[in-house]
This record gives C-alpha cells, sequence and structure tokens, in this order.
C-alpha cells in the first residue's frame, strides 16, 4: 500500500470527479436512451449537437474525467497488490499512455462533426 | 513459475471472499468488476465512434451494430453496472467524507434499495410498460 501525499490527492480526486462524472453520466445515458428514444443515431443528429462550442466543452470534459477516474481507479487497484517497483511503474506507464490515446482519438471524434 | 504464483494469490483471493461474505465484500467486488468492464467499454464506446473518421455513412452503419438483441441486451446491462456503480460510489464517498463507517453496513441496505427502484424502473421502460 502506498502512502503520502500523492495518494491522497489520487484518492481524493477520485471522489470529485466520481461525483461529478455521476451527473454527467446519467444526464448521457438518460438523453440517448431514454429522452430522445429511437433507434439509431444519424450523422446529422450528432452534428447538430457538436457544431455548439457548449456541447464540445461537456464531451470533453465528460471524456477526460471518465478517462482519469477510470485509470486513476485501475492504478489504485493495481497499488492494492503490493507489486514491484518497476512493475508498477511500467503499469503507470501504460496507465497514462492508454488514457492518453483515448483522449486524444475521444477528442478528434469531437471535432471531427464539424468539418 | 510467475503464472502458478498468480493463480494461488488468485486462490486465495476466492477462498477469502468466500469466506467472508459481507455487505463489505460484495459492494468491493462489484464496485471493481464493473470499474474495470467500464474501461473496456470505454475502448469499445471510442472504437465505435472513431467510424466517423470514414465518412457519415459508416458512422450510421457502425451505430447500427447495435441495434440488436445483443446490443440492446449490453445496453441494458451496461445500465445496470453503471447503476452499482455509481450508487456504490455515491455511498462510499459519504462514508468516506461523514465519517460514517461504523453504520456502512445501513447505508449499503439503503443503496441495494435505491438500486431496485432502477432496476424494476428500466425494467418497465425497457417493456414499454408506460
Amino acid at each position: 500500500m502506498e502512502t503520502g501525499k500523492g495518494r491522497a490527492l489520487s484518492w481524493f480526486i477520485q471522489r470529485i470527479t466520481g461525483l461529478i462524472l455521476g451527473f454527467g453520466v446519467m444526464f448521457h445515458f438518460l438523453m440517448f436512451h431514454y429522452f430522445g428514444y429511437k433507434v439509431g443515431l444519424t450523422f446529422l443528429e450528432a452534428r447538430d449537437r457538436l457544431i455548439s462550442p457548449g456541447w464540445i466543452t461537456f464531451y470533453t470534459v465528460l471524456l477526460g474525467m471518465a478517462i482519469f477516474h477510470g485509470m486513476n481507479g485501475l492504478w489504485g487497484i493495481f497499488s492494492d497488490y503490493n507489486l514491484k517497483r518497476k512493475t508498477k511503474e511500467q503499469i503507470e506507464f501504460l496507465l497514462y499512455l492508454f488514457g492518453f490515446i483515448l483522449f486524444i482519438v475521444g477528442g478528434f471524434i469531437l471535432i471531427r462533426f464539424n468539418v | 513459475m510467475e503464472n502458478t504464483k498468480f493463480m494461488n494469490k488468485a486462490k486465495t483471493y476466492l477462498n477469502d471472499l468466500r469466506l467472508n461474505i459481507t455487505t463489505g465484500t460484495i459492494s468491493h467486488v462489484t464496485h471493481r468488476v464493473t470499474g474495470i468492464a467500464f474501461v473496456i467499454f470505454l475502448f469499445l464506446h471510442i472504437f465505435t465512434l472513431s467510424s466517423v473518421f470514414r465518412g457519415p455513412e459508416a458512422f450510421e452503419d457502425a451505430l447500427l451494430v447495435y441495434d440488436s438483441p445483443l446490443g440492446r441486451s449490453l445496453e441494458f446491462a451496461l445500465m445496470f453496472a453503471v447503476s452499482i456503480h455509481l450508487i456504490n460510489g455515491v455511498r462510499i464517498t459519504i462514508i468516506d467524507f461523514l465519517n460514517l463507517s461504523q453504520v456502512h453496513k445501513r447505508y449499503f441496505w439503503i443503496s441495494f434499495i435505491v438500486f431496485s427502484i432502477i432496476v424494476i424502473l428500466s425494467v418497465a421502460v425497457f417493456f414499454r410498460i408506460f
């Protein structure tokens, strides 16, 4: 188990992002699967939303928080198992890499609808 | 060598769980399993949406893949998993921030009741009862 400032900060941010994600994900899910329920989403409908900076901001924040919460959560699971220092560093590197790739690809998807 | 070590660890872990089935272990395990599933889902979600790079038609085709009985069921499973993780996460946060670990079992049952209500409502919505 790790101790210290980094660990406490990770715990705290995990709680805060979790609470914000709770509202964000509920909204995201209800919007697509309940309020606007229908089969399939068309490209034009998606573009109608993603043409506004407000929605792009909302999705970027949601994406970033989801990735951070997920990767930090996985790190929390790994740090429960007293792994060797080197293994832990490799896992941390992979988590950063995956998070970075997801954020970049997700971000490009969000701005892709505008072109 | 490493593999057997890992298997032994996993066996110990599962055995410990089997011997300690309490509200705490149940919420701990479900929280982890659903959490890992979400990270996998996040990759799938972004992979699906990345079809937009291949044009509007490819985007709509990719989304229609999930308009099948399997896709609908997975969506439903995802909804349940999100509810479990969300309600349990709120429970953990309340207990952590307000120092309520003495009464965590009561909070488990409260969150279980909230989850049951969500399940009943969403089953009703799924089968178009209202």
